[in-house]
């Protein structure tokens, strides 16, 4: 049993080392290639552009029914005034930075693993060093860049629409005053809890993707299986690997943040 | 451009399988040398040592009496003088076929586009594909894709390019052309072919000289007139298997 766990756990702290070795040559080889803008729009557009909408629409969904389940909390002690306080700071410090990060892992990060587990089976990754590319400075280093671009604007955009969406059930729904809701927005957040938000929306992007790209990147020695089950097991464990990571590292940077 | 590629002593194993103990081969300038062997004795991971795919446990990859590095991805494939041609191809099915062969150049040199299209197209023209340029892979029957990483492969100017299998899943009469092609373009563009192939005899048509790979060695190496005086050997027990008649 103990022995378990002690494999267990150096092979976690093993495969969590391979992972940073890994990001930190893909960022090291994207920094060596040529057309670096390029590359970096294209994965910008995958990871930002195409996560837009999903995001946008969690977060309304989030806010609605967050604003929905306080409003009744707060009621009981007559304090429903606080509604917007309590909407904005649980999605600015907490729900948009994580939401977010599931949701890319969900959208990218799985069709990412995927796209890079058909293209080690596909030989396409040996191609690329036969032909002198850097395949991790081409393929995985403008996607960690563009997570950390992409992961804190996309965890504003959720913040704000689930901000707008405890408003439309407090306020409309529930006749909250407009006035005193956004009052309470504006007076309750601080720059901190912004920059602790965008904070965990930085380590999040740099996580999740660096572990869906190691995972589809390596499907040759990772997965159990060859061929299509073992592209399939690749991103299904990026999923799994990348919320597990989120969370646990949520607690984390939390603990070290209040 | 002379490609002389000497091999002393290479060995390559995968746990406790010896799958190359001591490969000694020179492969001549402008020549094709083609490796035969039965499925799985270890040829592709030969090419792929030589390439730099693969790093191999001990021995010596001379070119033009220079040494080479050894590590992954250190080797041949980042000296430029290598092309490799993948069995399945390895097209990006995302590029379009020109954007295909233009990878190469618009990640490795620094032509500007103007340069790097003239010499795509010219690439295309002599592949006969300048009608598809705009196709992706998908949309390319396996002879033209076949051609489009044939492209690819040439369209650097590497001194000696590496062909894994490619004839795998091609009916007879395609077959042919595409040994047909790799022996024109090798006279046309002047670079020393490395082969693996399944096609016996039909691949002896094109090669000068054939290496047989056998229990992690060569056992044979010589032009391919001279396997008919290998009648008594084990070679000659594995030509008859693969249909390769006494001449």
């Amino acid at each position: 049993m103990i022995r378990t766990l002690g494999k267990l756990a150096l092979g976690t702290v093993g495969e969590l080392g391979e992972i940073s070795l890994f990001g930190l040559s893909s960022l090291r080889g994207y920094a060596a290639q040529r057309h670096r803008l390029v590359k970096l729009v294209t994965a910008i557009h995958e990871i930002g552009v195409r996560c837009t909408p999903i995001v946008a629409t969690v977060g309304l969904f989030t806010g609605l029914v967050m604003g929905l389940q306080l409003y009744y909390t707060l009621v009981k002690f007559g304090a429903e005034s606080a509604l917007g306080t309590a909407v904005a700071l649980s999605l600015i410090r907490e729900l948009g930075p994580v939401l977010t990060a599931l949701m890319v892992v969900g959208q990218a990060g799985s069709a990412m693993a995927s796209e890079l587990g058909i293209q080690r089976n596909d030989e396409q990754i040996d191609a690329l060093q036969t032909m002198s590319i850097d395949p991790k400075g081409y393929l995985v280093g403008p996607r960690l860049v563009a997570a950390l671009i992409c992961f804190p604007m996309l965890t504003a955009i959720f913040d704000l629409v689930g901000i707008f969406g405890g408003y439309l059930t407090g306020s409309v729904l529930l006749n909250v005053d407009s006035g005193v809701y956004w009052n309470r927005v504006f007076e309750s957040v601080t720059w901190a809890d912004v920059q602790g938000g965008f904070i965990k929306a930085l380590v999040f992007g740099l996580l999740t993707i660096a572990i869906c790209a190691y995972r589809g990147f390596n499907t040759h020695r990772k997965a159990s299986f060859p061929g299509v089950r073992g592209v399939s097991e690749s991103a299904t464990r990026a999923v799994v690997w990348s919320s597990v990571g989120v969370l646990a590292t949520d607690y984390l940077i939390t603990s070290f943040l209040l | 451009m002379e490609a002389n590629l000497s091999i002393r002593g290479l060995k390559k194993h995968f746990g406790a399988n010896k799958v190359l103990d001591g490969v000694d081969l020179d492969v001549s300038d402008a020549s094709v040398t083609t490796i035969i062997g039965k499925s799985g004795i270890g040829k592709s991971v030969l090419l792929k040592c030589i390439s730099g795919l693969l790093e191999p446990d001990a021995g010596r990859i001379e070119l033009n009496g220079k040494p080479m590095a050894l590590s992954r991805g250190t080797a041949a494939s980042d000296s430029q003088c290598f092309s490799y041609m993948f069995q399945n191809n390895a097209l990006f099915d995302s590029l379009t076929a020109y954007d295909n062969i233009a990878l190469p150049l618009l990640e490795t040199t620094k032509l500007n586009k103007k340069e790097i299209r003239e010499k795509v197209e010219a690439m295309l023209e002599q592949v006969e594909l300048s009608d598809s340029a705009n196709r992706y892979p998908g949309e390319l029957s396996g002879g033209m894709k076949k051609r489009v990483a044939l492209a690819r492969a040439l369209v650097t100017n590497p001194q000696i390019v590496l062909f894994d299998e490619p004839t795998t899943g091609l009916d007879p009469e395609r077959k042919f052309g595409v040994f047909e092609m790799i022996s024109d373009y090798r006279e046309r563009f002047g670079f020393t072919a490395l082969l693996v192939s399944h096609d016996i005899p039909e691949v002896f048509e094109i090669s000068d000289r054939v290496a047989w790979l056998d229990e992690g060695i060569i056992k044979f190496f010589g032009k391919p007139e001279d396997l008919n005086a290998e009648a008594e050997s084990a070679l000659a027990g594995f030509l008859n298997k693969a249909n390769y008649g006494r001449r």
